[in-house]
């Protein structure tokens, strides 16, 4: 436990020393929320989209914003951290504490994401039935792809390669899950932010949290979690070839 | 000009030695309208694009679109990682008498075959789903929009950095053209009209959607990539000498 708190601790100090990361958590996801917004409401009111365009846009771009910041972090911790946690699992570290460490910071960047782009949402004067409800849900999709990036990181541990791979799910994800398109297809259903889509919106909307949207949402975050610490333990255990 | 072939013969060698790198510059746009294409449910929508007043199937409507993003994402993304990872290499060299100008000339070319390769695959699959009317006037405007968010990448890798470089290239391109200049929106926002997506992308989808593509649009491409050229080479020319 020691351990873990140490290695938290460290990770969280390099990611937050570096002022573009704190900026970019502060700054970046309203600019999204807004942006979104205003390319929104260029859309007129056909049938696909129900409601105010500018309202959708920025509910999706709130997710959008706090989901691939911390997917953005979540590759990066692991990628950078590469060689150091090569020699700390080689020097008896256990693989699963500095994992733990990556998913510790996760957590607290996907916090703090949801946090500014909650307030975004909130300044842009959009009302929020269930702030709490929101927070939370905003906050889980964005530790699901934090470890979706971690996953990717492991696997393909370069930061080039694995950021096209992420930002091409990113961009597919931000173009099928949120149901503005009828689209009838497996494929959408499988989109990490479609269930946690729906229970934003939900969230936002009513105030209310839809038990199968967050079952969905736990459920993913297992399999992400399992999967991103199998993949680090691996990654951790072979030796990196970054 | 040998020193100029020398420094792109370097980039584009530094490319080639990583496989995956090369398959994803092909595989990503590929797999992205390739799937939308299969996905994309049959109903008409109503187009808005300048010179287009027509009711389309949404995969006519959108894929070309979406080629032309995957394609900026792409080397938009592959220009941040070029500027970044060269960066201290570069400062070296014209430190020790290496013309800065030759050193942005080259990394320019090296994009600019980044953004023809991942145009072709991109285009390619599209012919799968639909066939742009004029297909050589679409490639050569994606190659455009591709060049330009190559270039806007490599300033945004001297500016940013790594990690708030690949977020703000994979919101930029994609509130560009998946939202502000998507066929579907109407009436875009006044700042639009400074992106690129306004020019070869508006360039790009009236060749996609018509007999008559607009050579207006295209040529203020060309001019637009010239200056963007211009502002980049400004960019990373002085952090190199930092």
């Amino acid at each position: 436990m020691r351990r873990l708190r140490v290695g938290a601790s460290a990770t969280a100090k390099t990611t937050l020393r570096e002022p573009t990361t704190l900026a970019l958590l502060v700054v970046l996801p309203p600019m999204v929320v807004a942006m979104y917004g205003a390319a929104m409401a260029s859309f007129p009111d056909v049938g696909f989209l129900s409601g105010s365009g500018a309202a959708y846009g920025r509910l999706s771009g709130a997710l959008f914003a706090t989901a691939f910041l911390s997917g953005l972090v979540g590759l990066f911790g692991t990628v950078s951290a590469a060689r150091a946690d090569r020699y700390l699992a080689f020097s008896g570290y256990p693989a699963a504490a500095l994992f733990g460490t990556r998913v510790a910071v996760s957590c607290l960047v996907a916090g703090v994401a949801a946090l500014t782009s909650l307030a975004a949402l909130v300044a842009y004067g959009m009302h929020v039935a269930s702030l709490p409800r929101a927070f939370v849900v905003l906050a889980l999709a964005g530790v699901l792809y934090a470890l979706v990036g971690v996953v990717v990181g492991a696997l393909v541990p370069r930061e080039l390669e694995g950021s096209l791979l992420l930002v091409f799910l990113a961009d597919m994800d931000s173009f099928l899950s949120g149901d503005v398109l009828d689209i009838d297809a497996a494929v959408v259903d499988v989109m990490p932010l479609h269930a946690p889509h729906a229970a934003f919106t939900a969230a936002v909307q009513n105030g209310t949290l839809p038990t199968d949207d967050v079952f969905t949402v736990v459920a993913s975050l297992v399999v992400a979690g399992v999967a991103a610490g199998v993949a680090y333990a691996a990654a951790t255990n072979r030796g990196w070839s970054a | 000009m040998s020193r100029t072939r020398t420094a792109f013969t370097a980039t584009v060698t530094q490319f080639a030695r990583t496989p995956v790198l090369l398959a994803l510059l092909v595989a990503l746009p590929a797999y992205f309208v390739g799937l939308l294409g299969y996905v994309l449910p049959d109903p008409t929508v109503a187009v808005h694009v300048p010179g287009v007043d027509a009711r389309l199937p949404l995969g006519d409507a959108l894929l070309p679109m979406l080629a032309v993003l995957a394609a900026t994402m792409v080397t938009g993304i592959a220009g941040l990682f070029v500027t970044a990872d060269t960066l201290s290499a570069d400062g070296w060299l014209v430190f020790s008498g290496f013309p800065g100008r030759t050193l942005f000339v080259a990394r320019a070319a090296s994009l600019g075959a980044v953004a023809a390769v991942s145009s072709s695959a991109g285009t390619a699959v599209l012919f799968a789903h639909t066939r742009p009317d004029n297909a050589a006037f679409f490639l050569a405007a994606t190659v455009l929009a591709a060049a330009t968010y190559g270039l806007l990448g490599a300033a945004v890798g001297a500016l940013l950095g790594r990690l708030a470089g690949v977020y703000v290239m994979l919101f930029a391109p994609a509130i560009d053209f998946f939202l502000v200049h998507s066929p579907l929106a109407t009436d875009p926002p006044a700042w639009a009209t400074i992106l690129p997506g306004a020019h070869a992308g508006v360039a790009a989808l009236s060749a996609a959607l018509t007999a008559t593509p607009d050579w207006t649009e295209l040529g203020v491409a060309v001019v637009q990539l010239g200056v963007v050229t211009v502002v980049a080479a400004v960019i990373v020319g002085r952090a190199v000498e930092e």
